[in-house]
């Protein structure tokens, strides 16, 4: 089965580090042949937002957030498979750190 | 938003705070911040908090406050590339100097900057931007995104 991954991404001043890393995101899922969905929590509001049920059927979850989440409850109980990946690195190694979780 | 006046190509800059003088100086002239002296202080203080320099020789520094009288965003591309920060000690040639206001009205502007933001993730769209011989393809190259935007907009 395709691996199923979601994210939320979201930064202080919303503008561009949230774009940024959904597309980072985005492209690494697609590089590994994963279905991939980002949310995004810039200063245009939420979009892509993520339903209950694909956070039910994600196999996993990244958050690369350098602010709190929005609707944090949404993702409560999802702990185990989820990652949390500072803005930084996500842009430059999100494609390594994913095929590194799906391999361990 | 996109402007041929605010795009600079192989400027002989060697740091960060000329490059940001400069694109902020254009601002100014062209009345789209009430004043040089506190945008470069709002985006000095969002680069302490977090420098903006990304890889791939890129920088995206941002100013949002109630300065900036209008949305823009600044191009300038390095003769050489230099160091953006020592800590981070990351190469930068292309810098793109964003600027938006306080309270915006309406989202068709940041919409147009998440766009540009997500193009840089591509490599392609990078290399155009490296390689590209005049300022006026590169307005092309932004113009493109903007216009892209605005049609959507429109349907």
């Amino acid at each position: 089965m395709t691996k199923k991954i979601i994210g939320v991404a979201a930064c202080p001043a919303g503008i561009a580090h949230t774009y940024l890393v959904a597309e980072a995101i985005e492209n690494a899922a697609k590089k590994l042949g994963f279905e991939c969905k980002v949310e995004t929590q810039g200063s245009i509001g939420i979009e892509d937002r993520l339903t209950a049920e694909e956070i039910e059927n994600a196999d996993l979850i990244v958050f690369s957030v350098g602010v709190a989440v929005r609707d944090n409850e949404r993702f409560e109980g999802y702990e185990e498979k989820s990652i949390k990946v500072p803005l930084h690195q996500t842009i430059e190694s999100i494609d390594q750190i994913m095929a590194d979780y799906f391999n361990k | 938003m996109i402007r041929k006046d605010m795009i600079f190509v192989d400027v002989s800059a060697t740091n960060r705070d000329q490059v940001i003088s400069k694109l902020s100086e254009t601002a100014k002239a062209l009345d789209l911040v009430d004043s040089k002296e506190d945008f470069i202080q709002a985006v000095m203080q969002r680069e302490e908090e977090f420098p903006t320099s990304i890889g791939f020789k890129v920088a995206i520094p941002h100013g949002k406050t109630k300065t900036v009288k209008e949305p823009f965003i600044g191009f300038c591309r390095t003769e050489q590339p230099f160091i953006w920060e020592q800590e981070g000690n990351k190469e930068v040639s292309l810098i793109f100097l964003i600027g938006v206001p306080q309270h915006l009205e309406g989202t068709l502007h940041l919409v147009i900057l998440s766009q540009i933001s997500r193009m840089l993730m591509n490599e392609d769209f990078r290399r155009k931007l490296s390689e590209s011989k005049q300022k006026e393809d590169i307005y092309a190259l932004l113009l493109d995104i903007e216009n892209h935007i605005k049609e959507k907009n429109e349907n």
